[in-house]
């Protein structure tokens, strides 16, 4: 027994070799579903485009379905994703987008934990009452509202009721201060500016708390589930015993074994923040992955842009996938009782 | 310990027991129940007979534009002077119906895939092997967020509601195959179960018998949750605009409030969203009211505590499968808490 | 030092409610073991449980009764009141080694904690609960580490020089006062032990945590609910030779419960036998054991095992544990009596001194609540 820190290194290696079949089939799957109707893909796709790309479109639409495959098989590991109707690639565009994506998401991760978690702790202590049942309709409320209406309702009504921008970025299109990280706060802290900081983060309230209310009853649900399981147990009994506080025995002992299964489930929810941002950030205007997507499946008015489309599910999978895996290490990290093999 | 002469014998109960049980000590889930039974009447007499409930046509122009609520237009009109109320009413059956169509087929497709995938699952068997394809292609399902995925399947299939219904399908039944599998596997070594085999019970008898029974309580429970997540899904497919166009002869709920937030001026008209994100709201939130209660039975870590408040005894100890860490494809069998689906909007 | 008078405890479930135990009385002093014997289900364990208040309520309720713990009643202290009481004041080593260890934390975090509230509540720096009499301390070892000792003339005197000292208590001041308490538990290597997981342990070795546990809060009271009933019996006399001489050494009171007499007649000084959530005897270890005076006790040694008579079948007793939901009248053990009278059916005997029992100062007499206390003597 005992574990050691090379052991997790070789742990995290092999998930990462296991990853490979599963990432070539994601890559496949996607690729042949967005190939399904052969008849007129191009006019599908590329709606308005000149006779051109039309024509190039339909030769490479005439080879077989698996040379088509192959070759952007190939494009993909050179890092060229396609590019859009207008010529502009995909990649740099994809780029760019992602850490203003994973801004978001992990602010509403954020969220998600400060809130939905101590919130599971007091459902599950009050197990059966009333302060139960409301955390329970809390949690109920965000699964039941769909995204799109939560990102309006708060655009529209909640910004201006509590004084919060709920559109962009920053309150300015021209900010003094190159982009390196393309994450807002970051950018604007790297730049040394408290103004623009405190900016970015008022831009980032809405959004993020609409995500986290869609998305917590996973978190809060696991967690007053664990805690259900973990508080009759004789240690919590033996905690109490010590003469600690209700405080640190629900927190300290309960909580930091129940939160082994609640790491699991916050990994699961990574597709449900992920998909969330396809509509919260076209709401709240972000110029994100989410956003991105919206535009290349044509949502709204905008002109379709299928290499766009494509590259953004495959990201999409592939963040999946990184935050189960993380999920899996912070699994084996927070039981001691798993071993890393 | 003073408690043990008084410990009455905890039966395995039928489901519309169980289901009786938690409504009877879980308000929630009754008024879940309650809505639930509402909205399928409303639903079905709208799809039968409009003219009854329905004041307006889709596309009746009643004169009035943008009237606030009132008793002759319970959510008012819209920019085209459509009634507001009517359009949300005939939405209900169309986006109820592919709630349940969906998770219904995901419910049966990932239901067989599943128990295939559990119980015939030994190595070096042609079962085994069609069991470890099953889940290596379920596991690639499910690294997608559906709705990414769904989008991206009805841009290539084409746009309108059948696409989309077919593009969610196709995303939606791996969950079903993880949670079949895991209750399968879970069961399937119980001692009554090995047991019944070792009698001489065939392995078809088993599996019709014993594990489908008890596979049927959990996939009953998440489904009643999913109904929820494919509606929302679905219409989070429609507030994009690539399922359904509004206005038009057959009314969205997503639809309808990408239209009234794109028209503008919702601050002056508020109810134009409201209406038609109200009735999403509850329809769904109805559904997760009674899957929640209902799964709170069935998880073996709420169920103690559920027990242990109704009857005030621990039930026996479950022998549920020890959650570890391991390879995404071969994860812990999921109880159905496990499988939460992130919303996949 | 901890006294139980006329202690009540009935659990509610459902509709029914089953009174677990029944008018209770007994008082623990520094340096004297009460043990506590009887059956499976005669509510030993809801007593030891109920003394700090670590029964839930509900189901369980104090139905009448007191504990008086340190001047002050334990049941009507506050629910925020209580954790000042546990650890330093009371202390309790549970039947359940296996389980009774967080899993998430390592020996040293689980047992430096426990040292950490005696600390802070010695500095004052935590409200500790004082009641109406000084806390007792039994320890003759020195509780300053080196390093306090060090700090103690640069720091002024008074409460935030307290403080300061026990901030400066660095990890490796608790480290040796944690090895302190695991050799005291005599663990051989302590070393590597401290930086073990729980289920890297094995179950004795758990227990023996558990006991530095509770003893590194120095109790005033320690209650030991069945220690040794879930080990392997050859683990079970080590850490019962390991309780035994701790109690030796500690001079705390202890409160000892026990299924099993042959553990009882070894550690306790007095004890009280249970039957069906009464004490239906109670006296001096040996008084009881060779001189039982109640039916139920006279049985209960002839049930067990005697490791000097080989010879002969073992006799069990008669009938069976009264379900607690259908008590009989009068006596509870009046069914399974062999000496059972018409007055048995309908009068609760009442716990009565034995006539004529040696009055030993400080020690509780013999007492027995049966009618035919005298008869007792003349049962096969």
């Amino acid at each position: 027994m005992g574990r050691n820190p090379s052991d997790l290194i070789l742990f995290i290696g092999k998930r990462l070799v296991q990853l490979v079949p599963v990432l070539f089939g994601v890559i496949l799957l996607t690729f042949f579903f967005t190939h399904l109707d052969l008849t007129n893909v191009c006019n599908e796709w590329y709606p308005h485009a000149g006779g051109a790309t039309i024509h190039a479109c339909e030769a490479s639409v005439n080879q077989p379905l698996l040379n088509q495959f192959f070759q952007y098989l190939v494009n993909l590991l050179h890092g060229n994703w396609g590019s859009d109707v207008y010529g502009a690639a995909v990649y740099p565009a994809i780029a760019a987008a992602l850490p203003a994506t994973l801004e978001l998401v992990f602010a509403s991760l954020f969220l998600m934990v400060v809130v939905g978690i101590p919130l599971g702790v007091i459902a599950a202590q009050y197990s059966g009452r009333w302060a139960d049942h409301l955390v329970r309709v809390f949690y109920l409320s965000g699964w039941a509202t769909p995204t799109y209406l939560g990102a309006v309702v708060a655009a529209v009504f909640l910004g201006p009721l509590l004084g919060l921008p709920s559109g962009g970025y920053f309150s300015t299109r021209a900010v003094p201060f190159p982009q390196y990280t393309h994450a807002s706060i970051l950018d604007a802290m790297l730049a040394g500016s408290l103004p623009y900081t405190v900016d970015a983060i008022d831009h980032l309230i809405l959004p993020a708390t609409v995500l986290a209310f869609i998305n917590m009853g996973i978190a809060t649900r696991m967690t007053r589930a664990s805690m259900l399981e973990v508080l009759p147990l004789d240690y919590v009994r033996s905690a109490r015993m010590k003469g600690l506080s209700e405080f640190w025995v629900l927190y300290k002992h309960a909580l930091r074994n129940a939160l082994i299964t609640t790491t699991t489930v916050l990994g699961i929810t990574a597709g449900g923040l992920l998909s969330g941002t396809v509509v919260v950030e076209e709401v709240f205007q972000w110029p994100g992955i989410g956003q991105y997507a919206y535009a290349s499946i044509g949502g709204g008015s905008s002109v379709p842009n299928f290499a766009g489309a494509i590259a953004v599910v495959i990201i999409f999978a592939i963040a999946v996938v990184a935050a189960n895996l993380i999920a899996d290490i912070l699994y084996g990290v927070l039981d001691p009782r798993v071993d890393w093999r | 310990m003073a408690k043990g002469s008084a410990r009455p014998i905890i039966r395995p109960e039928s489901g519309a027991l169980v289901v009786w049980r938690v409504l009877r000590s879980n308000p929630l889930s009754l008024v879940g129940f309650l809505l639930i039974v509402v909205i399928a009447i409303l639903a079905v007499v709208i799809a039968a007979a409009p003219h009854l409930v329905v004041p307006y046509g889709p596309q009746h122009q009643t004169g009035a534009v943008h009237a606030p609520p009132s008793w002759k237009h319970p959510f008012g009109t819209d920019t085209n002077s459509y009634d507001i109320f009517s359009n949300v009413l005939l939405a209900l059956p169309l986006d109820l119906g592919i709630g349940l169509l969906i998770a219904g087929t995901a419910l049966f497709a990932g239901g067989f895939l599943g128990l295939i995938a559990g119980f015939f699952d030994r190595p070096r068997t042609v079962g085994g092997a069609v069991s470890i394809v099953i889940l290596r292609v379920t596991d690639i399902f499910l690294s997608f967020p559906s709705l990414i995925l769904a989008l991206a399947i009805t841009r290539a299939l084409g746009l309108g509601v059948g696409p989309t219904v077919l593009a969610i399908g196709l995303t939606w039944w791996p969950y079903y195959v993880r949670l079949v599998r895991g209750e399968v596997l879970a069961v399937k070594n119980l001692p009554y179960v090995i047991a019944a085999r070792a009698s001489g019970v065939s392995e078809w008898r088993i599996l019709g018998r014993h594990v489908v029974r008890n596979v049927l309580e959990p996939l009953v429970v998440y489904f009643t949750l999913d109904v929820g997540t494919v509606l929302v899904t679905y219409s989070t497919i429609g507030f994009i605009g690539v399922a359904s166009k509004y206005p038009g002869p057959q009314p969205e709920w997503g639809a309808m409030l990408a239209f009234y937030q794109s028209s503008g001026a919702i601050n002056a008209y508020p109810w134009e969203v409201l209406a038609p994100g109200a009735a999403i709201f509850v329809t769904v939130f109805a559904f997760s009211l009674l899957g929640d209660g209902l799964r709170d039975l069935l998880d073996p870590r709420t169920r103690r505590a559920f027990v242990r408040s109704t009857t005030g005894h621990d039930p026996p100890a479950e022998s549920a499968p020890e959650p570890l860490a391991s390879g995404t494809s071969d994860r812990p069998a999921p109880s159905v808490s496990g499988l939460d689906r992130g919303v996949a909007t | 030092m901890l006294e139980v008078q006329h202690l009540s405890i009935t659990y509610t479930v459902g509709a029914g409610s089953f009174p677990a135990v029944t008018d209770v009385s007994m008082k623990l002093y520094p340096g004297r073991v009460v043990g506590i014997v009887g059956e499976t289900g005669c509510g030993k364990s809801t007593l030891a449980k109920a003394i700090p208040r670590l029964l839930p309520e509900p189901p369980a309720t104090i139905g009448g009764g007191r504990i008086i713990f340190r001047g002050t009643d334990l049941v009507h202290v506050s629910k925020r009141q209580l954790p000042m009481v546990r650890g330093t004041g009371i202390g309790m080593i549970f039947q359940e080694p296996l389980n009774s260890l967080n899993p998430a934390y390592r020996v040293f975090d689980q047992v430096a904690e426990s040292i950490r509230i005696r600390h802070f509540r010695e500095m004052g720096y935590v409200k500790s609960f004082q009641g109406g009499e000084v806390p007792f301390d039994y320890s003759k070892r020195p509780t300053e580490t080196v390093s306090s000792s060090l700090t103690k003339p640069f720091l002024p005197a008074g409460t935030a020089g307290e403080v300061v000292r026990d901030r400066l208590r660095s990890r490796s001041d608790y480290r040796r006062e944690v090895l302190e308490y695991l050799r005291l538990v005599r663990i051989n290597d302590p070393e590597t032990i401290l930086d073990l997981f729980p289920h890297e342990l094995s179950g004795g070795m758990r227990q023996r945590i558990m006991i530095a546990m509770a003893l590194s809060e120095k109790p005033s009271v320690l209650i030991a609910d069945e220690p040794t009933s879930a080990l392997d019996v050859t683990i079970q006399a080590q850490v019962l030779t390991l309780m035994k001489e701790l109690i030796e050494e500690v001079q705390t009171a202890i409160l000892f419960i026990s299924h099993d007499l042959g553990v009882i007649a070894e550690t306790a000084d007095e004890v009280g036998v249970m039957y069906a959530g009464q004490i239906v005897e109670y006296g001096p270890v040996a008084e009881v054991f060779h001189n039982p005076r109640h039916p139920y006790t006279k049985a209960l040694l002839r049930a067990a095992p005697n490791r000097y008579k080989s010879e002969g079948p073992l006799s069990a007793m008669a009938g069976s544990v009264p379900n607690l939901s259908r008590l009989p009248t009068g006596c509870r053990f009046h069914p399974r009596c062999p000496l059972v009278q018409a007055v048995c059916r309908e009068k609760v005997p009442t716990l009565d001194p034995i006539d004529g029992a040696p009055a030993t100062p400080g020690v509780a007499a013999h007492a027995s609540a049966c009618f035919f206390q005298k008869e007792v003597p003349n049962l096969p």
